[in-house]
């Protein structure tokens, strides 16, 4: 009981002094978590539109196919992102392994089909009304597509931070291809594996407040957000 | 501009929707499309205004098939057409931002000027800056009506613009079309299963049944002498019977069981003995107290068996009774329906199980096969 709460003494102490090691491991966190999301949107968030708005053969089986990919365990897109980009991996020559870049690659493909099926779910559900109301008053299909998108603004918000929620806190993977070198490609939930498996319980309890705090502001913005959607 | 289907059908996961419809937009400035739910007239509109495409047969726009129409060809034409849903989707904004949508779409100079004078029309500007997605399913209805006819289409497709609402909405709805249909001159296209509103506004009727136009025309023509015993059951003619054709005294008479009732000769059922139906619209049937002696060959003496108030207009069925020349006992009931004002009623004294005398022109019963 002591040692837990001297730790947690001790961690108050790193949070509030706004420790540099803490500050700079939660700010790559957070950096490579984002870019992740960033990325994967840039992608998740046309193939959902696709996949909603207009009917073409095999749509039935992409979307079937995303649902199947969010059961993938973290640690399997660990190893594939490992294989190809470790020094004999066809994308060896980039040299991405142990750097945030390789990070944020296998995040982006964890976060992937979770922001694609959330965001077609609920494309599907009112891009049907919208798309015809947005046609019947007079839009081209680019300002359709645009409406939609602005209809369902809060639920692709949502769908967004699930997807960030998910990869911040993942641990496995991004320690594989991330190697958690301190200063370079530690994050939070990378160092507080090794800081508790060290016995140095301080900044793994300040990374995991900080954690706690950061899902708990996630739930209050999702909360938020489907309040003002539909 | 106008808009033709000639032969379109539409099919869904192997079912038929629409069959071999022909219909010409553009000839008359209202057009009214009535059926039961179900019948494929959302379908229907959503082909004519190229939301959706046919299975086969073509759509016409002024006279270019929609098939060989480039985008841009496309987007013309929708922009000239406006259609209004039945349950109309209101976009996450407010009123006016709704109103506004499809003139921004189309770099509208005079955004404000025509959305505050749509909005002025359906009586809504107050509301202006409420969102749009706390209205009433009547008042969304009317900021709907705004939203298209600020565009100033040239048609404009209105599917059951009533359905879903409470009577005032409703009535709200029905003078706001007639006004909006003068102010902005453009054609109208509505759905309807409401024949009063069909009544009221239809040039130009088309009866769909199961996907099908089983009559068109006029709406005088469509009411007054309907095709089918569909047609007349659905347009709710009020009377519809069936019987026999016979001859008597002269007369050519419909025999209905209980009653036979006098109609004017029709050369295609000269052979008696034929069944047919018979319509009479319950506004030709004449109550009064005493026997009348008119030009009109059918009188009958009833007992009112129901009486309802249908919003100042009283339906009265009643059954003929027994002793009269014409009425025999032994047949199955053979009701009659006819509407009388409430003020009728009242100075006449009215009331269930009273008797009285029904009258009815020959000539107003429309007899058909």
């Amino acid at each position: 009981m002591e040692s837990i709460l001297s730790a947690l003494n001790k961690a108050f102490v790193l949070i509030i002094s706004l420790d540099k090691e803490v500050f700079s491991i939660v700010l790559l966190s957070f950096s490579v978590s984002l870019t992740a999301v960033f990325l994967s949107s840039l992608f998740s968030l046309p193939l959902s539109l696709l996949l909603a708005l207009k009917k073409f053969r095999g749509n039935k089986f992409i979307v079937n196919t995303i649902n199947s990919l969010m059961a993938v365990p973290a640690v399997a897109i660990g190893l594939v992102v490992y294989l190809f980009i470790s020094r004999r991996g066809p994308l060896g020559v980039l040299e991405l392994l142990y750097t945030p870049w390789a990070m944020i690659i296998a995040q982006a493909i964890l976060a992937t089909p979770i922001i694609t099926s959330l965001s077609h779910q609920t494309l599907k559900r009112v891009g049907a009304m919208v798309k015809e109301t947005a046609i019947s008053l007079g839009a081209s299909g680019w300002q359709m597509v645009f409406t939609v998108v602005k209809e369902a603004k809060s639920s692709l918000i949502t769908a967004f931070i699930v997807g960030f929620a998910r990869v911040v806190g993942e641990t496995g993977m991004t320690m594989m291809v991330g190697g958690n070198i301190k200063g370079a490609t530690r994050v939070m939930t990378t160092a507080i594996a090794l800081e508790t498996m060290k016995g140095d319980f301080e900044l793994a309890v300040a990374l995991g407040i900080i954690l706690l705090i950061v899902a708990f502001v996630v739930n209050i913005i999702l909360q938020a957000t489907q309040g003002a959607g539909r | 501009m106008n808009i033709e289907a000639k032969k379109v059908c539409k099919g869904f996961d192997g079912k038929e929707v629409l069959r071999n419809i022909d219909i010409k937009i553009g000839e008359s400035r209202i057009n009214c499309l009535i059926g039961p739910n179900g019948a494929g007239k959302t379908t229907l509109f959503k082909i004519l205004t190229l939301l959706d495409k046919a299975s086969s047969g073509k759509v016409y726009f002024d006279g270019s098939p929609s098939s060989s129409l480039s985008p841009e060809e496309k987007l013309k034409f929708r922009r000239k057409i406006g259609l209004v849903m039945q349950n109309p989707f209101m976009f996450n904004t407010s009123v006016w931002e709704n109103v506004a949508y499809g003139l921004k779409l189309r770099g509208d100079g005079d955004v404000a000027e025509k959305v505050a004078e749509g909005l002025k029309i359906v009586e809504l500007l107050r509301i202006k800056d409420q969102s749009a997605l706390t209205l009433s399913s009547g008042e969304a209805q009317r900021v709907a009506l705004a939203r298209s006819m600020v565009l100033e289409p040239e048609i404009l497709f209105l599917d059951e613009p009533m359905a879903n609402l409470d009577p005032l909405s409703a009535k709200i709805i029905d003078d706001l079309i007639l006004k909006m249909q003068s102010k902005y001159n453009v054609t109208v296209v509505m759905a309807t299963h409401n024949l009063l509103q069909a009544r009221r506004f239809g040039e130009r009727v088309f009866v769909l049944r199961q996907g099908e136009i089983i009559q068109k025309g006029t709406a005088e023509e469509v009411f007054h002498y309907p095709n089918s015993s569909f047609a007349a059951e659905f347009v709710e003619v009020g009377n519809l019977f069936r019987g026999k054709v016979i001859v008597e005294q002269d007369a050519q008479k419909l025999d209905l069981g209980k009653i036979k009732i006098e109609i004017v000769p029709h050369p295609e059922f000269e052979k008696t003995g034929v069944s047919v139906f018979a319509t009479l619209r319950p506004e030709d049937i004449l109550l009064s107290r005493e026997p009348l002696h008119s030009s009109a060959r059918n009188s009958f003496l009833g007992e009112i068996i129901d009486m309802q108030d249908k919003g100042g207009i009283i339906w009265v069925t009643l059954e003929p009774v027994p002793g009269l020349p014409g009425a025999r006992t032994e047949s199955v009931s053979t009701p009659f329906v006819a509407v009388i004002t409430r003020r009728s009623k009242e100075e006449m004294g009215l009331e269930v199980g009273m008797r009285v005398y029904f009258t009815f022109k020959a000539s107003c019963v429309n007899v058909f096969e």
